[in-house]
Formats: structure tokens, sequence, C-alpha cells
């Protein structure tokens, strides 16, 4: 094999950093067609995994397969997933201080929804709170 | 030499070139666009990520170029699923059941579903992009069948349990099913509690693989018994057949990290299939009787032999579990398996037993079809109970040829279910035409 396979992996803090950076683009995308809505749909889903504690649920296989997964596998996943996980954590902490968590992903879910309409108007504290949030995130991600 | 970026925009311009390619075909007929779409909307969202990066963002440049190399898998599979080395008949009828699950528990739009074959024997699976959310538009569940089990349909009852692990991807679903099913199920047994279960683990003096690890067990096993159960209620009785029959080949007493041994799965199995009561449901007339005491009777008599120390879990929380995971799906559409009337069983048995495929229709000279609608799990099930018939012929009728008059069945219902669902359209636009 010309790659490690460790290298073939996803990772998912990185994934989702990318995820915030380009989410945090599309604020300002101009023209507003040009929006991609996938970012934010996204964001919502990995809100709700954050909501529901299923960030941590490891990954399965198939009903027939005997391949066991390493530790070495089992220990990244875990770690993958606190870091990811901790992040949400310290956006949270950070923007939405007074919110619970239910509260805080219904409310971004709101926003979320919201940018992804043509034409969206949202209050301008709304706005810099959502970015903010966003870009917490993303910094946790790579510390 | 290529520049890195280089090389990677390189890389999205052929699997560009690739996707284009399966456009050539139909897969999966009637998601045919929409996967074509969803691949599409994921390249592009990957190439935009390619074009903001910077030489030194090494770590973002290799996620996307895995993100990439994903789609490159996907894109071959889709490309192949056109040859349908798989039973399309079955795929269908069981993409309407994945889909009343995975719908009806997300206000998302609805996952797509792709169909293919792998050469394994094991590939018996539902890949549910546990890593979802991504860069993706839907998620895009991908079931794989073995090819070589191609027109087996009653062995792919199996996949039951992993629609099961579709729907715990889903989180809010998977918040409900893990307080309401899996606490439930594993209550008051050793897999309640880590340090318990790691005594029972050592208790049992089982042969431990060699990567055991009693952490990832502790996490995957109550996910795994509650496929099961997820199989078995949705598929009905043609799980059990199914699940241990391909169970039975490998060591039972084995544990691992990622399955419960097959004893234990085994016993849960048995032990659920009494509290829903499928045997006392086939108690008449006698060719079902005879057939259902003798298929639920095999099961049971090796569920029996399970020592006492693989028997992980308090039958009254099975018990338990199986009725409120019953209660989460009822509002899902048709997801649950209902046993069909003891007469209709008959008649799709005697057919069966006769070389027939077990549903017919009627086509009149004005096209009027009379056929009496069958699920298609009440199909699997009619299949099973005809192989342990006591009328049947042995030298005439094997396994493989009860498979493929199943498979011919659910191929006809689907035929009919389609013409009835598009009659009106049909006669609407024939009143056009005149």
């Amino acid at each position: 094999m010309l790659i490690a396979e460790s290298t073939r992996r996803s990772r998912l803090s990185v994934l989702y950093g990318i995820l915030a950076q380009s989410a945090l683009s599309q604020f300002d995308a101009n023209p507003p067609k040009t929006r991609r809505s996938a970012y934010f749909q996204n964001l919502i889903t990995l809100l709700e995994m954050y909501r529901y504690e299923t960030l941590r649920q490891p990954s399965h296989r198939a009903v027939l397969d005997r391949r066991e997964t390493t530790k070495r596998e089992f220990q990244q996943e875990n770690m993958e997933a606190e870091v990811v996980e901790r992040a949400l954590k310290a956006a949270h902490n950070a923007v939405y201080a007074t919110m619970s968590k239910e509260q805080m992903v219904e409310h971004l879910k709101g926003l979320f929804l919201q940018i992804t309409q043509k034409d969206f108007n949202l209050a301008a504290k709304d706005i810099r709170h959502a970015k903010l949030f966003l870009e917490t995130f993303a910094k946790a991600l790579r510390n | 030499m290529l520049r890195p970026t280089d090389f990677l925009l390189q890389e999205c311009k052929n699997v560009r070139s690739l996707l284009r390619n399966t456009l050539r075909y139909t897969y999966s007929s009637e998601s045919s666009v929409d996967i074509y779409r969803e691949c599409l909307a994921r390249l592009d969202l990957i190439d935009i990520g390619f074009h903001t990066l910077r030489v030194n963002d090494t770590d973002e440049l290799q996620e996307l170029w895995v993100q990439l190399s994903r789609l490159s898998v996907l894109t071959g599979r889709v490309e192949r699923s056109h040859i349908e080395e798989f039973s399309w008949p079955f795929a269908r009828s069981l993409k309407e059941l994945a889909t009343s699950v995975c719908s009806g528990a997300d206000s998302g739009e609805p996952p797509l579903f792709l169909f293919s074959a792998d050469d394994e024997l094991s590939s018996y699976e539902v890949e549910t992009e546990q890593n979802a959310p991504g860069l993706l538009q839907r998620p895009l569940f991908s079931i794989n069948f073995p090819r070589s089990l191609k027109p087996f349909v009653l062995l792919h009852a199996i996949l039951g349990h992993e629609i099961g692990h579709a729907a715990f991807a889903i989180p809010k679903l998977s918040a409900r099913l893990r307080k309401e099913v899996i606490d439930v199920l594993v209550a008051e047994s050793p897999l309640a509690d880590l340090g318990n279960f790691e005594k029972w683990v050592y208790r049992t003096r089982s042969k431990l693989s060699i990567e055991f690890m009693v952490e990832k067990a502790h996490i995957s096993w109550p996910e795994e018994l509650y496929c099961d159960l997820f199989g078995m209620v949705t598929m009905g009785p043609s799980y059990l057949g199914a699940n241990c029959s391909l169970l039975l080949p490998f060591d039972m007493r084995t544990v691992s990290s990622s399955h419960p041994p097959g004893l234990t799965r085994y016993w849960m199995t048995d032990s659920a299939a009494k509290c829903l009561k499928w045997s006392d449901a086939m108690n008449s007339p006698p060719l079902v009787k005879q057939a259902a005491t003798k298929y639920f009777g095999t099961l049971s008599a090796i569920a029996q032999k399970v020592p006492r120390a693989f028997q992980l879990l308090q039958p009254k929380q099975i018990r338990a579990a199986v009725g409120n995971l019953q209660r989460i799906l009822q509002p899902m559409g048709k997801t649950l398996f209902a046993m069909p009337p003891q007469a209709e069983i008959k008649r799709m048995v005697e057919r069966l037993l006769a070389a027939r495929p077990p549903v017919e229709s009627v086509v009149s000279k004005a096209l009027h079809v009379s056929n009496v609608h069958v699920d298609f799990r009440s199909i699997l099930l009619a299949g099973w109970l005809a192989w342990h018939s006591d009328r049947r012929n042995e030298e005439k009728l094997d396994f493989a040829s009860v498979n493929m008059l199943c498979e011919r069945a659910v191929l006809l219902q689907s035929a009919v279910d389609y013409w009835e669902t598009n009659k009106h359209r049909r006669s609407k636009s024939r009143a056009r035409a005149k």
C-alpha cells in the first residue's frame, strides 16, 4: 500500500473545522444565490448529535464481519469524538452560556435555516453571535 | 512535479469525469437522478474546499483527499450497481421499509439508498455514513448484498439487523432507542456496568479474539443486540432463519469486541420470538402448524442448549425492550412485521410446495389485475415454512429453488403494486389522449 492506513481515515475534528469555516464564508456570500445550504444543514445535524449525545457512538462492523477494530482505531475514534464534543461545549459556553443545550440547538437551527433562504433578515446581534459560535468552534477544534 | 493542490484539483476533475460516465446507466431505477445529483453536490463541496485551502493547510487537504477518495469509491459502486448483482425486487421492498424508518424519524431531507453487491460472503451491510454530517447534501445509506447469494431472499432477511444500525445513526431516534430499548434490554444484566461485564467475560472462559477490548465490547454489544431485535420486529420470523443460518458456521463461543457471541444472540432471539408469540399464531391449518412447529422447534432446540453463562440478559427485560421497540416503530408506516392470516400463509406454502411462486395474479383481457396484496415479509415467511414442511419433495425443491420462487413472488408483487399505484395516472393520461 502506497499510503499508511491511518492517513486514509477521516478525522472528524478536521472535517468539522472545514465545515465551520465554509459556513462562516457563506454569511458574506455575494451574490446570495451562491450561498450553499449544505454547510448549514450539516451543522444542524452536528448540533442534533451534540444535543442527543450521539457524537461518541462508535462505528460498527457489518452483521457478519468478524474483523476486529484495533485498539488504535478505537482510541482514535474516541479521541476525535471527544475533541468535537469539547469544541462544541467551548463554543456553547463562550457564546450562549445562558442557554441550555436544547435551547441553543433550537436557536441555532432556526438561524441556520433562515440563512439558507435566499434573502434572510436576521438581527445583526444574532448574526454576530452565530459567527462567533462557529469561529470559537473552529478554533477549539484546532487546539 | 505537480503541486499538492494541483494534483488534488486534477483528481477532482477525474472523479467528475467518472461520475459523468455513470449517467450512461440506470441504477436503482427511481433514485438514479437523486443519487447522481448527490454525488455531484458532494464533489462541488470538495472542489470548493480545494480552491480555498492553502498549500500549508496539510490536515485539511488530507481530509479533503479522504473525502474525495470516498466519493470515488461511491461512484464506482453506483456504476457497478447497474449490473444488478443483487436481487433488485427484494432491494426495492427493503428500500420502502428503510425509507419509512429513516424518513419518519427525522425532519431533514430523507436519506438516499444505494444498492450494490460485494464479493465477500459477509458483505451484508448498510453503510450508514456514521461520520455524517460532512461535506454532503443528503445522507446516503449504501446497502450491500453478497454477490454469490443474489437470489437467496430468505437469507436477505438478515438486512433487518443492518436497517437497525441505519435507524440508530439518526440522532433524535438514536437517543430514544438508547433510552427506551437498549437501556431497558441490558438492565439487570452484566452489560449494565463495565466492571460486572468484564468479570462476566472472563468468567465465561470464552475464546477471546486477539484484539478484544472490553470497553469497545461494552459499547458495541448492546447496539448489536438491539439490532437483532430490530431485525425481528421488522422482518418477522424470517429473520430468525436467516440469522441462525448465517451465524452457525462461526464459532458461537468466540467473544469479540464488535459482536456478542453467537450463543448469546441465538438465545436472545429465541426468547424474543417467544415474547412475540409467533409460533402460537400459526397453530392451524395442519400444513402451517407442522412447518411452523418444526421451524421454531429447530431454533428453540439450539437455544435450549446455550449454557447459562451465555444467557446474558433477563427475559423480562427482553420482553420490555421488544414492546418499547414496537411502540417506537408503530407510527412509522408499515415498518413492523404483521402476521398474515393463516389461510393466506397456507395458500402460499401450498403453491411453493407445488413449485410455483407463492403469489399469483390473474390479468383479464381488459387488463384487470386481481391480486391479493402480500407483503414481501409474508412471502419470506412462507418460504421458510415451505422449506420446513414435511410435504416438501427434497429432490425437486431444494433451498435455491425455494428462494428463486420467493424472489419471483416479490418481483410479481412489486410489479402489481406499481401497476395499482399508477392506475389513476394511466387512466388520466388515456383520457387526455382521447
